[in-house]
């Protein structure tokens, strides 16, 4: 069980963009992606972070043919989980390779026009329209899609489901079950969601201000992020790291809300560390999950303080520029934790001005700053459900070019 | 193929099949039991109630409520609630809603209600793939075991609302399958323990539109590989209809276990559970396969020994 898994590969799809080069460049732009909703009417007035373009632009960049009801979950998936196989350069002849999938709207998007006629009478309503409905039917589509079906699945863990896939994909290859794995997340925004985080009077009508005293909600966002995670036997393009270390924890405090001491991102936190065998010093960034409601960011930020014992590595949270992208946000800011680790650069914390009452003079990376070497990165995605992962990325020395 | 060694000590299961009036009319199980507090029964939605109360009931069979991670797989997820809150955005035109059921509504709500009940921190994770997501959760949990856990929590389970039994009516599922909806759950352990009923030492998954001489073939390989054949199975649980007559022709015990619980993405859960069951009068080394389908969605094999 001491094999190594690495990052061979990355792709990702938000609102700053389609590709992990537009990731790149947004982030080092300090521009937020955030805006009004124009997907879909609405009675709410939310700022989002849309994917600017429609579903049939995101087809045919897909390479799919017209005629059909992909879901955006779907579309937006397959553009990101392609990338991360092509960023690999790797012959999948031959090789096991599965995919792992995190969703947590799954075709929702689809569904609701569907049901908006079933509701009205029960004999009404396209049923192909709710093919894709299942979380699995998105991830199915991609793996046979992308011919990457040694093994597929579907994790829902909220807004924790991209990490405890990535770990699942992990931890299938340490144990000899398969060589690849592209591991990661696709959500899209819809109404339900919209409505949801609404109705819990968590959505922020400005921009959302993580870990800053007058924060007062998330702003939603879309996307997808995966990893193309693979052993020491496959030889892929370039090796961006290893998965060091990595946990899954209960906060099992409250089904939406997380403990005062932030418990189970504690021990999410703590548990990859003692996996990764790193020092608390080694941690060079943070990509915090920093949702800017009041709740979380409070219980992270006490958890980050006792983890680091007040010596607080550089963190920000990167949901200023794409939004809360839900069950994709661990595919997504796991790639941007490793951008960070293989690029030098700590990204912002847009929209800061104070710190947090609960950790008086926390302050997360206020500007975009280039560092030298950066050892390992650590990012964190908790969800509904007192879900915690968190997982840590490290340097690997013999990648460097 | 995946060998794996994963005792079984605990379990339990609660299934409804037949159509919408017939569920109705069986006996549940005495929920107050394991959800006391009457407010939050009330509020919890029929998977929900079931879900937890399988799951304890599978904790109380162990005799040790202690658990170190809960993995737990559904198809469906919670639809009573994602039902409920989609009409409420239309009826109420998006305003003035309840987050109940959206709350409620995350297919991870039933793994993270019985870590809540329990106060348990450790690992928790749900899959929701169709008709292979109980399975993923036993692979996980054969990981989990390899990673050094003695105590993991694995279950399935579905509900069939009535929304989904119209729609499924509507796409002509009802004409060959058993309506049905349940959840099953077991206490997994590495280590074999005074109360172990058997264990699982081989799960086989397969994709999309296996063909029944495919599954017959995988099953023979599944068997040789530890010097066994169809014959020399004590049953076999059979979860797909067009193959019980091949077991049956060769005079194996067959038994299809979808005229019990009915067909449902996790119903491969209640296959097991019969599987334990049927061993538990059973001589030890001895061996029951069961096999899932459902519908076209996946296929899989489980061998499980006394």
């Amino acid at each position: 069980m001491t094999k190594e898994v690495y990052v061979g590969g990355l792709g990702a799809v938000t609102a700053m963009g389609v590709g992990r080069a537009a990731q790149l460049s947004g982030l080092i732009s300090g521009e937020t992606a955030l805006g009004p909703l124009t997907l879909f009417d609405t009675s709410h007035d939310v700022i989002v972070g849309e994917v600017k373009h429609s579903n049939r632009e995101l087809a045919v960049l897909a390479g799919l043919n017209g005629g059909r009801d992909y879901s955006r979950t779907t579309l937006l998936g397959l553009l990101a989980a392609a990338e991360a196989l092509e960023d690999s350069g790797v012959n999948i002849n031959g090789l096991r390779i599965g995919f792992i999938s995190a969703t947590s709207v799954g075709g929702m998007d689809v569904s609701e026009n569907f049901y908006c006629h079933y509701n009205k009478d029960s004999n009404r309503g396209r049923l192909r329209q709710l093919m894709g409905h299942d979380c699995g039917a998105s991830t199915q589509f991609i793996a046979e899609r992308l011919r990457t079906e040694s093994f597929v699945t579907t994790i829902n863990t909220a807004c924790s489901s991209a990490n405890n896939a990535i770990m699942m994909g992990t931890r299938m290859i340490k144990a000899g079950l398969l060589d690849a794995v592209i591991a990661g997340g696709t959500d899209s925004l819809c109404r339900f969601t919209v409505n949801g985080f609404s109705s819990l009077g968590i959505l922020d009508r400005e921009q959302c201000r993580p870990f800053d005293a007058t924060r007062s909600g998330l702003n939603l966002g879309e996307g997808a992020g995966y990893l193309f995670l693979h052993s020491s036997d496959v030889k892929t393009t370039r090796r961006y790291c290893t998965v060091a270390g990595y946990a899954n924890a209960n906060d099992a405090f409250h089904q939406t809300a997380s403990s005062a001491d932030g418990t189970g991102s504690y021990l999410a936190m703590s548990g990859a560390l003692e996996m990764s065998g790193l020092n608390v010093n080694d941690i060079d960034y943070i990509n915090v999950h920093g949702t800017g409601t009041p709740n979380n960011d409070a219980s992270e930020g006490v958890a980050i303080n006792r983890l680091f014992a007040g010596d607080v590595p550089p963190f920000s949270s990167t949901k200023g520029f794409t939004g809360h992208t839900l069950g994709a946000a661990g595919g997504v800011e796991s790639l941007f934790a490793i951008l960070s680790l293989t690029q030098g650069y700590l990204w912002p914390n847009l929209n800061f001005k104070e710190s947090i009452e609960e950790v008086p003079g926390m302050v997360p990376v206020i500007e975009l700053t280039k560092k030298g070497e950066m050892r390992a990165v650590l990012t964190n995605s908790f969800g509904f459900g007192g879900n915690c992962s968190s997982i840590i990325f490290k340097q690997d020395k013999r990648s460097q070019l | 193929m995946r060998e794996m060694n994963l005792y079984i000590n605990g379990m339990a299961t609660i299934n409804f099949s037949g159509t919408a009036q017939e569920r109705l009319l069986q006996p549940e199980p005495d929920y107050k039991l394991y959800i006391p507090d009457a407010g939050v029964r009330r509020r919890m939605s029929r998977i929900i109630r079931m879900g937890i109360s399988s799951a304890l009931m599978a904790l109380e069979s162990s005799g040790d409520s202690r658990t170190d991670a809960i993995v737990t797989g559904t198809g469906w997820g919670c639809l009573a609630d994602t039902e409920k809150f989609l009409i409420s955005i239309l009826d109420n035109n998006e305003r003035m809603l309840n987050p109940a059921s959206f709350i409620q509504s995350t297919s991870n709500t039933i793994g993270a209600q019985i870590a809540l009940m329990l106060s348990d921190n450790h690992y928790n994770n749900t899959f929701v793939h169709g008709g292979s997501s109980f399975e993923a959760a036993i692979i996980d949990a054969s990981m989990l075991a390899m990673e050094g856990r003695e105590r993991i929590l694995a279950g399935g389970f579905d509900e069939l609302t009535l929304t989904k039994e119209n729609l499924l009516n509507r796409m002509g599922i009802w004409r060959k399958h058993i309506r049905g909806e349940g959840s099953t759950f077991f206490v997994l352990s590495p280590s074999k323990g005074a109360r172990s009923m058997g264990k699982i030492v081989a799960l086989d998954l397969m994709g999309k539109d296996v063909s029944d001489n495919e599954i017959i073939k995988r099953g023979k390989e599944l068997l040789e590989s530890r010097g066994l054949s169809f014959s020399s199975l004590r049953a076999v649980l059979c979860g797909r209809d067009s193959l019980c007559g091949y077991f049956q022709d060769m005079k194996i015990d067959t038994e299809y276990y979808k005229l019990s619980c009915g067909e449902y993405p996790t119903s491969a859960a209640y296959g097991l559970w019969r599987g334990v069951d049927l061993l538990s009068n059973s001589d030890s080394g001895d061996y029951v396969l069961i096999i899932n389908s459902y519908l076209g969605e996946a296929s899989s094999l489980m061998l499980i020994e006394k």
